[in-house]
């Protein structure tokens, strides 16, 4: 398989390779993983064609014509609305919840819905010209932006641009911490990117945000309405979850971090004193690593309770949590991590894990603390919330029911809130403009 | 309103044909009475993708026009029958969801749209503009370019011809079920329908409407006083086929040059140049006794100026056309057609009244007989048929609303409750 990196890419290889020649192999192994599981992600591009010829020919034709703008846009054509999306959805998570997660939702609305990679420009185009609403999701200002923004304004259809980190906010990105420990991301080049983010935010008509937190940066940046729309589990997930949820307790505790595709050292070191002052007092238990997670940023005394498991597949990421007796889910208080969504409790929830989350980003909102998860308001109390915790185990089975009940009757596809700002949905019907 | 999808191979801003012509003029007149929210769909070849694609546009105000694209090279018999174009049209009628469909000509389109629109309950009027869905080449002259003469066609005689003689039956299979998926069929003339449906067209549907012309302007008199010279000392002959055999100019050349007076004017109009590619160029246009000018192609808005300048047009079709447009633009304006007896064009001529119809084909010696005697003669005057059989765009438009309003929406209506 030919997998091919991108310019920006290249760019970050070749700095590293002088500046810091010993992470250069490791890099590149999960360079290579992470656009594997793309590849075998649900909306594979079959054809790598961002070159819109047959556009640039058919558009010199209809300029020639006098025919170039079209008005009133899809929605005074169509029997129903239509809504095309199209991003980069390389990591398998982003096309999970926001892409299919997405679809789903229109559904819901008696319209039609469909999703292409950024490398499908051509069929996106083609899409675009039954369309009522155009999704775009984290794509910098680059040449398939602006084909998009520019087609979908000759066409007269609104443009909504969808993200789920602040990877626009230089504020953000300044002192986002896993940045420091994670060899792959450059914090000079993330900040320039962050203009070609913030610029695309900017073109379009209206945002689409995974938190509350995230909609009210995209708004200082963009000067545009940012609407909630939040991440949730599909049916399936929900269905696959209870299959999988544990039987039985384990004999030591087992605490689980789930580290991700990109790796989430600075949050689980954040929290290393606490978790060394626990496992001081249960030898017994077991800190395992699911995901991307460089061993040697792990502190010294907790390597010895430690067990690291590479980056799964999603369905055995979510079948490795279901053997924690707790999964945690720290996160640094940082200007980045308040805009982060609760994807990791959506995981947890599914198989009724036991989720203890730091009081940051969206936990706050997704989490009632005893029912469904268990908050940690200050860093300083993680040990005495895992004492808590993995010392009480009528505790741990309401939190197991609690939370694969909050996912089905709160937390899954629905047209308003938790989930989702019915002005949104009222957007994308073509109700208001 | 009425939703009306009208489907053609070309159209504006790709307009090609005449029966393009007709299309895009039909859209016009139905957009007029303002009973219609009219789509169109069409055929393009941009570009080097590797998938099919969509183009939308906006054009004649608030037509919305849809252009599917195929980059790639395509099998010759895609043309006929297209999985590619039929699932691509069968989505868009998903999503416009029409009351009713107006087509013309598919080829490149292929005969599966038509299935698309009967699987969705979508009636439609399939106008015939030329010989395509009972000739595979289209226009029924054979391999060397004379006419074909069959009147009930055999295949085994179309295999010394066609191009792909393997596929003909599979061809004709598909265009004979495809056309019975129409409601109503029309032709532009009694001799087309009557050689399709000698050929298997159904014949409880088929019916007559002929195309309509641009009428001539309010000041149309005026430009023929203005063009017409004085004293008036010879004959002005207009001819708009060009140099194509198909098109009869050898016999109008072999007449001309053997004509041994000298006052009377050829006119070439050279359409040609409105591509980019002259017909008269390099022709030899030498030998005559009289004059022999090459005037530029006329547009829509200068047919008139045209006209203006001639007495007779000359229409030398070598093989039988469905309608002839240039004929009737030609008697809209009274002016005295010569005409070979070539199906569709001559339905409109009486003899010796609007004009003069050779035998069959003609010939070169009975052409220059009827030049002679023109010249000598002058055209007679009374040509009272002629504007009362020529209808506009508008008038045909009205026969189209018509058909959509009294037979094609109680069909769909019956079929939806």
């Amino acid at each position: 398989m030919i997998l091919m990196p991108s310019i920006s890419e290249l760019h970050y290889v070749a700095r590293l390779a002088m500046r810091r020649p010993a992470e250069l192999p490791g890099t590149v192994t999960r360079w290579y993983q992470r656009k594997k599981l793309a590849n075998n992600a649900e909306h594979k591009p079959e054809i790598h064609s961002d070159n819109p010829e047959f556009l640039l020919r058919g558009w010199r034709d209809i300029s020639a014509a006098d025919a170039f703008f079209c008005r009133g846009g899809g929605r005074t054509l169509l029997r129903r609305p239509k809504i095309v999306m199209c991003g980069d959805f390389n990591v398998p998570q982003c096309l999970r919840y926001r892409g299919t997660g997405m679809g789903e939702l229109v559904a819901q609305m008696d319209a039609d819905f469909t999703c292409f990679t950024h490398y499908q420009l051509e069929a996106t185009v083609s899409e675009l010209q039954t369309a009522s609403s155009l999704i775009i999701y984290r794509l910098q200002c680059n040449h398939v932006f602006n084909v998009l923004l520019y087609e979908a304004r000759r066409l007269g259809i609104p443009v909504f641009y969808d993200i789920d980190d602040p990877l626009f906010s230089i504020e953000c990105i300044s002192d986002y911490g896993n940045i420091d420990f994670t060899p792959l991301l450059n914090r000079s080049a993330m900040m320039l990117e962050a203009c070609a983010y913030g610029v695309a935010m900017s073109s379009c008509d209206y945002l689409i945000a995974s938190t509350p937190r995230l909609a009210q940066e995209m708004a200082r940046y963009a000067r545009r309405p940012a609407f909630v729309r939040r991440n949730f589990p599909s049916q399936q997930s929900i269905e696959n979850g209870e299959v999988l949820a544990p039987r039985g307790e384990n004999e030591h505790p087992v605490l689980i971090f789930p580290s991700g595709s990109f790796g989430h050292e600075a949050d689980l070191n954040a929290i290393a004193e606490e978790l060394v002052r626990f496992f001081a007092g249960a030898p017994q238990a077991k800190l395992r690593i699911v995901g991307q997670f460089r061993p040697e940023t792990l502190d010294k005394r907790l390597r010895k309770y430690a067990e690291f498991v590479p980056f799964l597949e999603y369905e055995q990421y979510v079948a490795a949590l279901s053997a924690a007796t707790a999964i945690l889910l720290p996160l640094a208080d940082e200007r980045f991590n308040r805009c982060k969504s609760g994807v990791r409790f959506i995981d947890t929830a599914s198989i009724g894990g036991v989720t203890i989350a730091s009081a940051v980003g969206d936990y706050p909102n997704m989490i009632e603390d005893g029912v469904n998860g268990v908050l940690v308001e200050n860093s300083t109390d993680w040990c005495a919330v895992l004492n808590r915790v993995v010392g009480d185990e009528a505790l741990r089975n309401k939190i197991r029911r609690g939370a694969r009940k909050s996912l089905r009757e709160t937390f899954s596809s629905r047209l308003d809130w938790p989930v989702v700002d019915p002005k949104l949905v009222s957007l994308l019907r073509g109700e208001i403009r | 309103m009425i939703h009306l999808l009208v489907v053609n191979v070309h159209f504006f801003p790709r307009s090609y044909g005449g029966a393009t012509i007709v299309a895009e003029e039909l859209v016009r007149a139905l957009q007029r009475t303002g009973r219609y929210r009219i789509s169109v769909v069409s055929f393009t070849n941009h570009g080097l993708g590797t998938t099919d694609s969509l183009l939308r546009s906006q054009i004649f105000g608030d037509v919305t026009h849809f252009q599917i694209n195929i980059a790639r090279a395509r099998d010759w018999f895609e043309s006929i029958s297209s999985d590619t174009v039929s699932q691509r049209f069968g989505a868009l009628l998903e999503q416009l969801s029409p009351d009713v469909a107006h087509v013309h000509c598919i080829q490149e389109l292929g005969v599966g749209i038509l299935t698309e629109l009967g699987d969705r309950d979508v009636p439609f009027i399939l106008s015939i503009h030329d010989y395509w869905w009972i000739c595979e080449r289209q226009f029924m002259f054979d391999a060397t370019g004379k006419c074909c003469d069959q009147t009930v066609i055999d295949h085994d005689i179309c295999r010394n011809c066609a191009t792909h003689p393997q596929l003909l039956d599979r061809r004709r299979s598909l265009c004979a079920t495809a056309m019975f998926e129409a409601d109503l069929l029309t032709y532009p003339s009694e001799h087309t329908r009557r050689q399709y449906e000698r050929n298997g067209a159904p014949a409880d549907r088929g019916i007559v409407v002929k195309n309509g012309v641009v009428l001539p302007q309010g000041d149309y008199l005026e430009k023929r006083a203005r063009y017409e010279p004085q004293p008036k000392t010879s004959l002005r002959f207009g001819y708009v086929g060009g140099p194509a055999a198909l098109k009869g100019w050898p016999m109008i050349q072999a007449a001309f040059r053997a004509l041994d007076v000298e006052d009377w004017t050829l006119r070439l109009v050279d359409a040609g140049k409105a591509v980019g590619r002259p017909w008269w160029q390099d022709k030899d246009l030498e030998g005559y006794r009289g004059q022999v000018e090459i005037v530029p192609p006329y547009k829509m808005d200068t047919i008139d100026d045209f006209y203006a300048s001639i007495d007779v047009l000359l229409f030398a079709s070598q093989w039988n056309e469905t309608f002839g447009l240039t004929v009737r633009e030609a008697l809209a304006r009274g002016i005295y057609v010569v005409s070979t007896d070539c199906g569709g064009p001559s339905e409109d001529l009486v003899h010796g009244v609007n004009g003069h119809v050779l035998s069959g084909f003609g010939t070169d010696e009975e052409l220059r007989k009827t030049l002679q005697e023109l010249i000598e003669n002058g055209v007679p005057k009374s040509n009272a048929l002629t504007a009362s059989r020529v209808i506009s765009f508008d008038e045909q438009a009205a026969q189209v609303d018509n058909l959509i309003r009294g037979h094609l929406i109680p069909i769909k209506h019956e079929a939806y409750g």
